[in-house]
C-alpha cells in the first residue's frame, strides 16, 4: 500500500478557524482512496525534514501566530524551496496564504520579508473583511463555499487566482479573483474547513495528488459531507 | 438637567414596554444613548462597581456574585437577565437612579459583553472580574488577542482587576498593568489532564516572548497552570486558589473553607472562585461567602429542566462559536448518569449577524459524544447535515444520529429513544423547543 505523508505544519499556532478539520477530510479521502496516510504534526523550532513530506498544510492565525511562523519559516526557506520545487503539494487556507508572497506591509508602514514563493504583496489594513464566500473556479463544475475573515489585502499578484467570488473582497475590495491556484500550490484566504465544507473541491485536489504520484482515484463517498453542501446551497442561495 | 429628562424617559419607556410585554431591557437606554452618548459619565455611582466580563462564564460568576452580596446584606443593582450590550447597561444604570443622577443602591455589577466595554467608559470600574478569553464569536470579535486588547484599553489604575491566573491570556496583564491585580485559579484535580484535550488550543505560546508553553496540567482548553522555558512568565502562586475540587460530591476548598459548587462541572468551580476572590477582596465577611455560596437552593445560570415524552429535559444553553462553553456541557451529558438522548443544532450561527461561520464546529471535542451511554443524538436545524457530518468526523456510529426534517417530530422520535433528554442548542431552537414542550404539557 503507498503511503501519503501530510505535514500539519504549526498546527498549534495556525488553528485559528477548526483547521483540524482540513487535515481530517484529507485523511478521510486519501484513506477512501486506498492509501495509507501519515500526518505529522510540527510547529516552530522542531527539527523538520520537508523532503518526506507529499503534502504541506497550514491554517489561520492572529497577527502574533503568522509572525511567529513567518520568522521559523524565514530559518527553513532553503528546505521549503527544495520540497516546493520536488513538487510537494502545499494546501493553505486562511491568513497563511500572506507567508508565501514577497512583502508585508504593517499599518506602521514597516515592510516584512516573506518567503517569496509566490508574485504577490501583502498589506495590513486598519479593518475586517468578514463575511461568506461562494465562487467558481476552473478546477471543477461545482462551486466553492466558505468564509472569510481577516485583516491583509493582498496586491500586485502575479499568479492564477484559486476562484472567482460571485461578490464581496478578493485579494482586495471591488477584486473578485480570491487565492492562488499555481501548479502543487492551492491557497485561499477562505479559512476553516473548506475540505470539509467542499467535499467537490477535495474530490480534485485529491485526484491531482494521487495522479502527480502515478496512484489510481478510486472515488470518494461523504454523503454526510455532500448533502451539507447541497442544503447550504439550497438554503442560502436557491431560495434567495 | 438632561441627565433627568434622560431617566425619567428610560424609566417612562420602561413601564410602558412591560404594559405592552415588550423587552424593557434595551429600548429605554437606546433612547437615553441618542440623546446623550455620554450619560454614563453624567451618573454619580455607589461605592462599588463591579464588572464581569470575559469569554465565558460571565454570567455565572456575576450571578454567584450578586448572590452573596446580597445575603450578607448590600443592596445591588445588577443585568440579572444577562442584557450585556450598552443599551442595556443604560437601561439598568438610569432606572436606579434617582432625579439627580445619583444611583441608588450599595453597588452597581454589571455582566458585559467584551466588546462594548469601551462603551461604559473608563473611571467608573472599582473592580473588574475576568473569566477567560477564547476564540468565541470570531465572524464578530476576530481572534482572542484583538478581544483582550479591547478590554483591557477601557481600564485605568484605579480599578482592581481579578483575574484567572489559569488563562495565560490574562495573567500577560501583570506584565503591562499597573494596578492592583488579584489572581484566582484551581489547583490540579484528578480530572486534570497532561496534555490539551485537543491540539486546537489558544495562546500556546509565551505572551512575552513567543516561546511555546509548557504546561503542568490542562483543566480544560488553554487554562491549567503553565511556565515559560525561556523567561520568567509564568502562573505561578496565585491569591486565591480553589483546591480539593471534587466534582462528584460537588465541593472544592477556598481559603482552607469547603465550599459547595452549585453543578459539577469545572465553570462552576471557576464562577465560584472568582467570586469568593472578589467579594473577599471588598471585605465582605469570609462566613458570610462561605454561607452564600452553601445555600443549596443556589443553582447555576444554565441548565434550566423540562420534560418531553415524559423525560427529564435538560437544556444546555450552549453558545455557537464558542468550542470551550461546548466543551463544558459536553463534559456535563458525559458524566451525568444513565442512558441518554441529545438533542444537537441551530437554524443561525449567531443572533448578532447574519454570516454563518461554520469552523468552530471543528473545535468542538464532538468525540466527547461517542459514549456507549448516548442512545441517539437528533440533529436539527438549518445546518443539521453540517453537525452530522461533524458527529461522522467524531467517529458517532452513524445508526445513532437522527436527522430531524420536521421539528414538530421531535415529541414523536424522543418517545422511541432512550434515557433522559440533554439539548446543546443555541438561542433559536431553544425558543423553538420551548415551544413544543409546551404545547405536549397543553394537549396532555
Amino acid at each position: 500500500m503507498e503511503t501519503i505523508r501530510i505535514a500539519h505544519l504549526y498546527y498549534d499556532l495556525l488553528n485559528l478557524y477548526g483547521e483540524s478539520g482540513n487535515v481530517k477530510a484529507l485523511f478521510r479521502h486519501l484513506e477512501q482512496n486506498k492509501v495509507k496516510v501519515i500526518i505529522h504534526n510540527l510547529t516552530v523550532e522542531e527539527d523538520i525534514d520537508f523532503s518526506k513530506y507529499d503534502i504541506i498544510y497550514m491554517g489561520s492565525g492572529n497577527k502574533e501566530a503568522i509572525e511567529i511562523a513567518r520568522q521559523d519559516l524565514l530559518k527553513r526557506k532553503k528546505e521549503i524551496k527544495k520540497a516546493w520545487k520536488k513538487g510537494t503539494f502545499f494546501l493553505i487556507t486562511g491568513n497563511a496564504l500572506d507567508l508565501f508572497g514577497k512583502t508585508y506591509t504593517t499599518l506602521e508602514e514597516e515592510q516584512k520579508e516573506m518567503l517569496g514563493f509566490l508574485n504577490f504583496d501583502v498589506k495590513e489594513i486598519d479593518f475586517r473583511i468578514i463575511g461568506e464566500t461562494k465562487g467558481k473556479s476552473d478546477m471543477l463544475k461545482e462551486e466553492i463555499i466558505g468564509f472569510q475573515n481577516r485583516y491583509t489585502i493582498m496586491q500586485n499578484v502575479e499568479e492564477p487566482c484559486f476562484y472567482k467570488l460571485d461578490e464581496k473582497t478578493g485579494y482586495e475590495p471591488n477584486v473578485y479573483e480570491e487565492g492562488i491556484k499555481k501548479e502543487h500550490f492551492f491557497g485561499t484566504y477562505t479559512l476553516g474547513p473548506l475540505f470539509i465544507r467542499n467535499p467537490f473541491l477535495t474530490e480534485k485536489i485529491i485526484q491531482e495528488i494521487l495522479e502527480s504520484k502515478s496512484l489510481p482515484y478510486y472515488g470518494y463517498e461523504d454523503t454526510f459531507a455532500i448533502k451539507a453542501y447541497r442544503e447550504y446551497m439550497k438554503n442560502f442561495y436557491e431560495t434567495k | 438637567m438632561l441627565l433627568a429628562v434622560q431617566i425619567i424617559i428610560s424609566k417612562t419607556m420602561t413601564k410602558i414596554c412591560h404594559i405592552f410585554k415588550k423587552n424593557a431591557s434595551v429600548l429605554p437606554g437606546y433612547i437615553a444613548y441618542l440623546l446623550n452618548n455620554r450619560v454614563l459619565d453624567k451618573v454619580k455611582y455607589p461605592r462599588y462597581v463591579i464588572v464581569v466580563t470575559g469569554s465565558s462564564g460571565k454570567g455565572s460568576t456575576t450571578a454567584l456574585i450578586a448572590h452573596i452580596l446580597k445575603t450578607s446584606g448590600y443592596k445591588v443593582v445588577y443585568n440579572e437577565s444577562g442584557s450585556n450590550i450598552i443599551n442595556a447597561i443604560t437601561t439598568l444604570v438610569l432606572n436606579h437612579c434617582n432625579l439627580f443622577g445619583k444611583m441608588t443602591c450599595d453597588v452597581l455589577l454589571l455582566e458585559a459583553d467584551e466588546k462594548h466595554l469601551h462603551l461604559f467608559g473608563k473611571n467608573k470600574m472599582t473592580h473588574l472580574v475576568l473569566t477567560n478569553i477564547t476564540r468565541d464569536q470570531t465572524a464578530r470579535n476576530g481572534s482572542p488577542d484583538l478581544v483582550y486588547d479591547s478590554i483591557i484599553h477601557c481600564v485605568d489604575d484605579q480599578t482592581t482587576i481579578i483575574l484567572n491566573a489559569d488563562d495565560p491570556m490574562l495573567q500577560k496583564t501583570k506584565l503591562q498593568f499597573p494596578g492592583k491585580i488579584i489572581t484566582y485559579g484551581l489547583a490540579k484535580t484528578k480530572d486534570s489532564l497532561q496534555s490539551p484535550q485537543n491540539k486546537s488550543i489558544d495562546n500556546a505560546y509565551c505572551p512575552n516572548c513567543h516561546k511555546k508553553l509548557i504546561y503542568h496540567y490542562y483543566h480544560y482548553g488553554h487554562l491549567g497552570s503553565y511556565y515559560c522555558r525561556n523567561c520568567d512568565f509564568k502562573r505561578g502562586k496565585v491569591d486565591y486558589e480553589a483546591q480539593k475540587v471534587d466534582l462528584e460530591n460537588q465541593t472544592m476548598t477556598i481559603q482552607k473553607e469547603e465550599i459547595h459548587l452549585s453543578k459539577n462541572i469545572l465553570y462552576v468551580a471557576y464562577a465560584t472562585t472568582a467570586a469568593y476572590a472578589l467579594c473577599d477582596t471588598i471585605h465582605i465577611d469570609r462566613e458570610k461567602i462561605k454561607e452564600a455560596l452553601n445555600q443549596k437552593s443556589l443553582s447555576a445560570k444554565r441548565g434550566k429542566e423540562y420534560t418531553l415524552a415524559g423525560k427529564k429535559v435538560t437544556m444546555l444553553e450552549s453558545k455557537n462559536e464558542n468550542p470551550l462553553s461546548y466543551y463544558q456541557s459536553l463534559k456535563y451529558i458525559t458524566k451525568e448518569p444513565g442512558i441518554k438522548t441529545v438533542i444537537l443544532g441551530f437554524d443561525n450561527v449567531s443572533r448578532r449577524y447574519q454570516e454563518n461561520d461554520l469552523s468552530w464546529l471543528w473545535d468542538v471535542d464532538f468525540e466527547l459524544l461517542n459514549d456507549e451511554k448516548i442512545d441517539k443524538i437528533l440533529c436539527i436545524g438549518r445546518f443539521k447535515y453540517d453537525v452530522l457530518t461533524r458527529l461522522s468526523y467524531a467517529n458517532v456510529p452513524k445508526e445513532k444520529c437522527i436527522i430531524v426534517e420536521n421539528l414538530n417530530d421531535i415529541p414523536a422520535i424522543t418517545k422511541k429513544t432512550k434515557g433522559n433528554i440533554y439539548t446543546m442548542v443555541c438561542f433559536d431552537m431553544t425558543a423553538i423547543l420551548h415551544k413544543i414542550m409546551e404545547e405536549e404539557h397543553g394537549n396532555n
